[in-house]
């Protein structure tokens, strides 16, 4: 029995120590969102694209509900909620807003939830069929991709 | 020895439960909405048809106008995995919250079966939802670009209703815009002449019409004016 437990605890051991090992040599586990922009759907767009290439100078539209917004927000996000579209893109200052992004040549991103929530690419449309902008992108994998890169974005809470 | 071969027997054991699979009648629903619902329900009835126990882990609908329920199989633990045995059966159920919501939209409900990796869950339910459009604007959307010439331009606002829908208030968002309303078919037909002030400044506005519509998704259309830099020059 003894020298079962011994067995056991040395097993342990060993796989505890491969694992601090791989971490060192490794680091954390990644947890970023898998996007490989050649498999994108057209207007989609990956978060490292928005960061990299265009250097995080963009309008984020939100289109979640204002409860998650009110929990936490991309900084300069303007709330869009895709159940009334039409009505909150025609407030002045989301007008303003997108029509000026668009002018001064700064593209916009639309997030929702994940990937799987599908309010962005309804929002996204909306904004396009407005004609006040017409480089409107939808971030693959949404809020989720926004988290696991919180550390180089501004997001309120 | 004895530690490697439970290790061992854990693993396949895990392998094994991993392997089923539920099978869907359908994992693609189209549903069409009638023009007051507030909330329709989908419902994606499954089987274990597999010779494995599968264990859903846990199930979720990104979207906050969206919720999901599952019926069927026996829990592990309160609010957590619940087992489906070869053979057992279940249901998924969707509930979709229309809000004013028209169009078109993809719902999707996501499930973990126990092994799925967490980026890469093995169950998509999907949902195309369509919600008329008793009252639509065509085009939704004007354009003149700047330094164009102040010529009208033309939107018409069209009901497709058996019963009429009324326009009984318009306004613009924009002191800058001239804009006529006339009525080609009192609740069915409306044609109104747009023609902005000047084109010489970049404006983005807003034309609301306001309806007799006791249903708050077709109380209001909005329909949008720009003028601004032509970007193909």
């Amino acid at each position: 029995m003894a020298r079962w437990i011994y067995q056991t605890l040395a097993l342990l051991a060993l796989s505890a120590g491969a694992a601090v090992a791989v971490y060192l040599v490794i680091g954390p586990p990644d947890r970023s969102v898998h996007c490989v922009p050649a498999e994108l759907k057209e207007d989609h767009v990956c978060l490292a694209t928005v960061l990299g290439d265009w250097e995080g100078d963009v309008l984020w539209v939100d289109a979640r509900g204002t409860v998650e917004f009110s929990k936490g927000h991309l900084e300069g996000a303007i709330l869009i909620p895709e159940t009334d579209t039409d009505n909150q893109i025609a407030i002045p200052e989301n007008m303003e807003k997108i029509g000026m992004s668009g002018v001064n040549g700064q593209k916009l991103v639309v997030y929702c939830a994940t990937d799987a929530c599908g309010s962005s690419e309804l929002v996204a449309k909306k904004i396009r069929d407005t004609g006040f902008h017409s480089e409107v992108y939808v971030l693959q994998g949404g809020w989720k991709a926004v988290l696991a890169s919180e550390q180089k974005m501004k997001v309120v809470r | 020895m004895k530690s490697l071969i439970i290790l061992s027997c854990l693993l396949l054991a895990q392998l094994s439960i991993a392997a089923g699979e539920l099978t869907f009648k359908n994992s693609n629903m189209a549903v069409s909405a009638a023009a007051d619902a507030k909330k329709i329900e989908v419902l994606f009835p499954f089987k274990n048809k597999s010779t494995e126990e599968v264990v859903v882990m846990r199930y979720d609908a990104p979207c906050t106008c969206m919720s999901a329920q599952l019926k069927g199989g026996t829990p592990i633990s309160k609010d957590g995995p619940v087992r489906f045995a070869p053979g057992e059966e279940g249901v998924f159920k969707g509930v979709f919250e229309l809000g004013n919501f028209k169009g078109t939209v993809d719902k999707k409900i996501v499930v973990w079966a126990k092994g799925d990796a967490e980026e890469n869950p093995s169950i998509m339910l999907s949902t195309k939802v369509t919600i008329p459009y008793l009252i639509a604007a065509f085009p939704q959307s004007l354009l003149w670009n700047i330094g164009e010439e102040l010529k009208p331009k033309v939107i018409t606002v069209k009901v497709d209703n058996a019963e009429p829908i009324k326009i009984t208030k318009h306004s613009c968002s924009s002191p800058q815009i001239n804009y006529t309303m006339e009525t080609v078919k009192e609740g069915f037909e409306y044609k109104l002449t747009v023609t902005p002030k000047s084109t010489e400044k970049v404006l983005f506005a807003a034309l609301r019409l306001t309806t007799d519509s006791d249903n708050p998704r077709y109380k209001s259309v909005q329909t949008f004016i720009t003028v601004k830099p032509n970007k193909k020059k």
